[in-house]
């Protein structure tokens, strides 16, 4: 007969049939328990790995993306500084034309006093004729 | 010591009766201004100006002329500037044209300071160029 201490004040007796038995059965129980354990730990490790490698491929796959627009974003400001060069020479155009549109108006308000005809008055656009009295 | 040198300052506009103004009205100012009509004569008298060594502090531009436009004369400017034929003017422009000016980025491109509505700033130019030039 062995005695076998389980806590204080509980002390069973055990033939050393049943005692082997017993420690069988708390050995299996141990066994299937670290095996679940096992399993569990390596399987939310796969998990895990699988979870970064797909984030890594969805953000490698957003880099090429970023990547592509930034270079859009390069070619359009290019294109908008040309752009924006054609609007400056043609504005530079524009206000020669302008300056030399004035100095014929001048010109021909002078002709017009020296015909002794009706001045035209450029600035008054809404009974402007279609052009000078003056031929 | 202080410096009595006065800034000198050319002004270019093609209209006769406003560059008679300007002369009068820049008469009582310390500025040692020059004034001329055309924008040929305004690049004559900043080149003679490199040459002499003395070059303009600043360049006071109408925008609208009917050969070399104040724009295009601001542009040779700054080629010429980088150079190193002198150092780096101050450009502003007097204009009855700002709202063409206003949808292009000229003034941006010719590295243009500031600009004055004409006629409304006419009167008190000198004064506002004075302050600019502070």
């Amino acid at each position: 007969m062995l005695s076998v201490f389980i806590m204080p004040g509980l002390i069973v007796e055990l033939t050393l049939g049943g005692f082997l038995t017993v420690l069988a059965i708390v050995g299996i129980v141990g066994a299937a328990a670290g095996s679940f354990f096992y399993s569990f730990r390596s399987q939310k490790a796969t998990v895990k790995a699988d979870a970064v490698h797909e984030w890594s491929e969805v953000a490698s796959a957003l880099e090429k993306k970023i990547g592509l627009a930034e270079e859009e974003i390069a070619s359009l400001k290019m294109k908008d500084a040309q752009c924006q060069m054609k609007v400056n020479n043609i504005t530079a155009f524009n206000l020669r034309l302008q300056a030399r549109e004035v100095r014929y108006q001048r010109r021909i308000n002078v002709l017009e006093r020296m015909a002794g005809v009706d001045v035209t008055d450029f600035n008054d656009v809404t009974d402007a004729p279609e052009d000078s009295a003056f031929r | 010591m202080m410096s009595l040198t006065r800034p000198k300052i050319l002004l270019l506009d093609d209209d006769e009766l406003t560059l008679d103004f300007l002369k009068s009205a820049f008469a009582s100012m310390p500025f040692d201004a020059t004034f001329t009509a055309t924008g040929i004569d305004a690049l004559v008298k900043i080149f003679e100006a490199y040459r002499s060594g003395e070059p303009f502090t600043a360049l006071i531009l109408d925008c609208a002329l009917p050969h070399f436009d104040g724009f295009t004369i601001a542009r040779i400017v700054r080629i010429a500037e980088k150079t190193g034929i002198s150092p780096r003017a101050r450009i502003g422009y007097f204009t009855a044209f700002a709202k063409t000016v206003d949808q292009s980025t000229l003034l941006e491109e010719v590295g243009a300071e500031a600009y004055w509505h004409k006629p409304e700033d006419s009167t008190n130019l000198p004064q506002l160029i004075a302050l600019w030039l502070q």
